[in-house]
């Protein structure tokens, strides 16, 4: 335990940096800010805003990455309160109850348990993350090649069964990631591959460029289908503080829901959505009145509010401890950290631990200045839900070009992204998922490197896999959550899942 | 994430040329051309595996999962995608397109403008004049944010004494 808090101290003293606290600061305000404004995801707010981010030190860099991806999450909940309107999944049952309190005139008082919910969970998790990451870091610092291929297989597994829709769309968006991450020169023989004698596609394909087209780009030509005009009803914001009988009931549930987050959301594929669904059903479940649920019952707010919020953050376990992004936002992540030259994998705690003790400790310090800024500021971003879309998506559009410009100095870089726009509007135009893409693009290379390397070490035999009792247990778990996908009863439950969201 | 789009065509139509059929069909496509585009690289062995090994067993997975996606969709008449609203989706790639041609010739501040007027057009409704001023005040902060502060490594606005 002494040695859990002497790394939480070290990793306070590097976020509480001024040039630190004011990156963490700045990215929760500016998640906030897009978060707020419907539309655009967490994963399209941190593909956006990652490009800013290039300028900072790795550290600096992760911290504020981190602040505007929980801070989008913050702003999601914000607009499901107060204009039913949903920023992204993960808040989509917030609309339900969150409304519901502010139709009551208790507008204040559901913000305040969301936000406080959320501290809560922010907490614990900052605490599981300082303590489990270390531990798994510890046991990955032994994996060889094939339990490295094993662990990826198993992360692309569980992110087609948590996919939308159909499993063998999921797969095949996978594989076709994959070939997009195989463009370019090949490392062990450095020989061209798929590059058409294109010279921008000899160093391969940008991530930046890649999840800018797919999220960015696309979604903004998704959203303007209906328009760039949108009215909502307002309500008032009067009294903020919950009564004591709104404690007595969120705590318990606040509680509930955490230790759901956690558990989901370490779950490669794992997320904030299906944790803050779960959470929800499982207060439905356990209320003594489950008829009070969607019309304003307090739990209702305060369980997916916290169950979104550990899910969001647990999923940092495995990406940094196994440098295995669980989802597409912290595949964004493990993108960025190979852009400052880092190699994403357990030897990060020991070799960076300026790095993943700030970047932990910030999370903490981050949720704190979000209840700060979300419950006396409210009025602020009351006032930004009055920002029509009609003059944001240009400024959008011109941020992501000069964002992916400024990677490289590449104009290439921006007529990429401009194809993957158009190639990710398509792929939703074709209900096919873009996030299994973005999973396999970024674990293509490696898994061919550790795929190539653990056949060369047994001369061709590829039992290796088998006989290697983590690489097995890795196989074994995927094929039974493959199997479980493409059984009808747990197909059934994922499709309500997964359509919920 | 329907939440964000209300205006999907109706789900009338069956049709075989679903959203099944098309994106097995698009898969094995990208497989094929794998295959063909991959043709020299050596494939190798297992043991000392070329640099065309992972990709051709890539390809084949990718034309056969695709050929599975789109007999299913054959099999089984769907809803065709929705309508493909093409204004946003020109609109925004040109947007794109000109920011990137304009930005070293003529500078940050005119790419900037040119972009967001371009992009105004995205949805019916011309609105010229609040475009062009919002155009002028996002030039002048990008100016500001990136050149000014951030050093990023392009002109202003175009220079005449080259």
């Amino acid at each position: 335990m002494d040695f859990l808090f002497g790394n939480i101290l070290h990793g306070l003293a590097v976020a509480m940096t001024p040039a630190n606290l004011a990156l963490c600061f700045a990215g929760c305000v500016l998640g906030t800010l897009i978060g707020v404004l419907p539309g655009l995801g967490p994963t399209a707010t941190v593909a956006m805003l990652m490009p800013v981010t290039f300028w900072l030190d790795p550290t600096g860099a992760l911290i504020m990455m981190a602040g505007v991806f929980y801070g989008s999450q913050y702003g999601g909940s914000t607009t499901a309160i107060l204009v039913n309107l949903p920023g992204e999944s993960s808040s989509v049952v917030t609309c339900l109850d969150g409304y519901a309190m502010a139709r009551q005139g208790r507008a204040g008082a559901a913000l305040a348990i969301a936000a406080l919910a959320s501290l809560f969970a922010g907490t614990v998790t900052t605490f599981l993350i300082a303590w489990a990451g270390p531990a798994i870091a510890s046991v990955a610092l032994q994996f060889q090649s094939p339990d490295y291929v094993a662990v990826m297989v198993l992360g692309l597994v569980a992110a087609v069964v948590l996919a939308h829709g159909s499993v063998v769309k999921a797969v095949a968006m996978i594989l076709l990631g994959i070939f997009l991450g195989l463009i370019g020169t090949d490392v062990s023989t450095s020989e061209q591959r798929f590059t058409f004698g294109l010279d921008t596609l000899f160093d391969g394909i940008g991530f930046v460029p890649l999840s800018m087209g797919l999220f960015g780009l696309a979604e903004i030509m998704f959203n303007l289908e209906g328009g760039a005009e949108g009215n909502r009803t307002r309500v008032a914001i009067n009294r903020l503080w919950p009564t004591r009988r709104d404690f007595r009931e969120a705590t318990p549930a606040a509680v509930r829901g955490t230790l759901l987050g956690c558990f989901l959301g370490v779950l490669p594929g794992g997320g904030s959505t299906i944790p803050s669904f779960a959470a929800y059903s499982l207060e439905k479940k356990l209320a003594r009145d489950p008829s009070r649920f969607g019309r304003g019952a307090v739990q209702g707010v305060a369980a997916p509010e916290a169950a979104n919020n550990a899910g969001a953050q647990a999923c940092f376990i495995p990406m940094l401890s196994l440098g295995i992004p669980p989802n597409a936002v912290m595949a964004l992540m493990v993108g960025a950290m190979m852009v400052h030259g880092i190699q994403p994998g357990p030897q990060i705690i020991q070799k960076q631990p300026d790095l993943f003790w700030g970047l932990v400790a910030s999370m903490w310090i981050g949720n704190l200045m979000l209840v700060v800024l979300n419950l006396p500021l409210i009025w602020i971003w009351v006032k930004l839900l009055e920002v029509p879309y009609r003059f944001l998506f240009p400024a959008v559009i011109v941020l992501c070009g000069i964002g992916v410009y400024s990677l490289d100095n590449r104009l290439s870089d921006v007529v990429l992204m401009a194809f993957f726009g158009v190639f990710g509007y398509g792929l939703r135009k074709l209900e096919c998922e873009p996030a299994p893409l973005l999973l396999g693009f970024i674990l293509g290379p490696l898994l061919e490197e550790n795929f190539r390397r653990s056949l060369m070490l047994t001369g061709g035999d590829a039992s290796i896999f088998l006989t290697r009792p983590i690489s097995l247990s890795f196989l074994v778990v995927s094929v039974i959550l493959l199997a479980a996908v493409l059984l009808p009863a747990f197909r059934q439950r994922r499709e309500q899942w997964t359509e919920e969201a | 994430m329907s939440l964000d789009n209300p205006s999907v065509a109706p789900a009338t139509a069956r049709s075989r040329l679903n959203h099944d059929t098309l994106s097995g069909a698009l898969c094995a496509a990208v497989g094929l051309l794998g295959l063909w585009a991959g043709r020299s690289l050596e494939a190798g062995t297992a043991a000392e595996m070329g640099p065309g090994y992972v990709p051709r067993l890539l390809c084949l997975g990718l034309l056969a999962l695709g050929l599975v996606i789109a007999l299913t969709g054959l099999r089984r008449p769907g809803v065709r995608p929705g309508g493909i609203a093409w204004r946003p989706l020109l609109v925004v790639t040109l947007a794109v397109l000109v920011f990137a041609g304009l930005l070293e010739r003529l500078g940050l501040a005119l790419a900037v403008v040119a972009a967001v007027v371009i992009a105004g057009a995205a949805t019916p409704g011309a609105r010229t004049r609040e475009t062009v001023i919002a155009a002028l005040v996002l030039a002048a902060a990008l100016v500001l944010i990136f050149i000014t502060g951030l050093g990023l490594p392009v002109p202003a606005l175009p220079r005449f004494d080259r």
